[in-house]
């Protein structure tokens, strides 16, 4: 007997004309295939709504789980989000892939966001790319120490000061 | 009386790697006059706590950072862990219960790379969240926040008449004491801080040693 197995992730967001953006992710495998498309308000970052289907699945928990998915209506997209999710749609009671497809989709609209920032310092070369990461950097306490770029040592650091 | 209201460290917060001896030693080597442990879901055994501010002749207090649906709450006066996710009414009827405070930590905390600021946050915007209504005081100073994001926080209390406080959110020695609240009287114990969060008396801002 020959075994295949197939699986295809897609994600994404765009934005919507009410100021709003979409994101959409599905997963398409050989044994499982779902979808989730959320709504998410701008500048809240609030969730306000969700609509998800499964398509494919051996284990009828999952097709069970499909109406979980509304509670995700009005939580908004942010620190503890992973945990909120996954405690109010995934575990024993829920469906753990369709809380991935919703994480997915609340990653896809923090990535459509994360592009704008960068974008004027990228534009840059040189010695102006390096300042321009110092101002990012001094206003972002966040950023401080989050990967070796930022960390101490690093010449990006030199002479960084956060701003208050 | 000068303290940093947000501490975590690494006996209760996994994500930390504070010690607490360290973050006394650090804290009051810093000039701070007090700090505050407000670990994730856990709240500390008062004979630690006792026997740690013993131990430097430091006030050392606690409160515990608990998860809500409506975002992270920096609570005073539940003896309890909170381990587990809840709404935030169903914190405050658990506070109010035991006569504590709950505090809105870090409210417009955003991204690695961007902030609610970035989004173009109105002040008006900002105040429209349900959770206002349920708040003691709100975070005004997170050390872990944009000046932006901070200063949303501010016109947001200010707005909404809802006191400020300040803490680091430190979760290693060198975040230690970037915000603080400022009380104007001497603190002695949990109890006290308590009482002096529902009076006011208070001011929160950046420290710069």
């Amino acid at each position: 007997m020959i075994l295949s197995y197939v699986r295809n992730k897609h994600a994404t967001a765009l934005d919507g004309p009410d100021g709003t953006v979409m994101a959409r992710a599905l997963v398409e495998e050989t044994s499982f295939a779902a979808r989730v498309e959320m709504l998410v308000s701008v500048p809240g970052l609030e969730i306000t709504s969700v609509e998800a289907a499964v398509d494919r699945c051996f284990a009828g928990r999952c097709r069970d789980a499909v109406p979980l998915v509304k509670k995700a209506v009005g939580l908004r997209v942010g620190p503890g989000i992973i945990k909120l999710v996954n405690g109010e749609m995934g575990g024993t009671g829920g469906c753990s892939r369709l809380a991935d497809l919703i994480l997915e989709c609340c990653e896809q609209v923090i990535l459509r966001f994360t592009v704008d920032p960068l974008k004027p310092i990228m534009e840059k070369q040189g010695e102006e790319m390096v300042e321009a990461y110092k101002e990012f950097l001094a206003r972002n306490p966040r950023l401080v120490n989050s990967c070796i770029a930022f960390a101490e040592g690093s010449p990006l650091r030199e002479g960084v000061e956060l701003e208050e | 009386m000068i303290i940093d209201l947000h501490v975590h460290t690494n006996l209760f917060s996994p994500c930390s790697s504070l010690d607490p001896e360290e973050a006394v030693r650090t804290a009051r080597g810093m000039g701070l006059d007090g700090i505050c442990f407000t670990e994730h879901g856990r709240q500390w055994p008062a004979s630690e706590l006792e026997r740690l501010a013993a131990g430097w002749d430091f006030p050392v207090f606690s409160g515990i950072e608990v998860e809500t649906r409506e975002g992270h709450m920096l609570v005073f006066g539940l003896e309890e862990d909170q381990p587990g996710l809840m709404p935030a009414l169903e914190l405050r009827e658990k506070v109010d219960r035991a006569g504590g405070v709950m505090v809105y930590a870090h409210p417009f905390r955003g991204f690695l790379m961007f902030g609610f600021s970035d989004l173009q946050m109105t002040v008006r915007e900002a105040c429209q969240r349900p959770v206002f209504k349920l708040l003691n005081a709100i975070e005004t100073f997170s050390g872990k926040s944009t000046k932006s994001e901070n200063n949303l926080a501010l016109e947001v209390g200010r707005k909404l008449s809802l006191a400020g406080v300040g803490g680091s959110d430190a979760h290693s020695a060198r975040e230690l004491g970037r915000c603080v609240t400022v009380f104007e009287n001497k603190i002695r114990n949990t109890a006290e801080l308590i009482d002096h969060l529902k009076k006011g008396g208070f001011t929160a801002g950046y420290f710069k040693g």
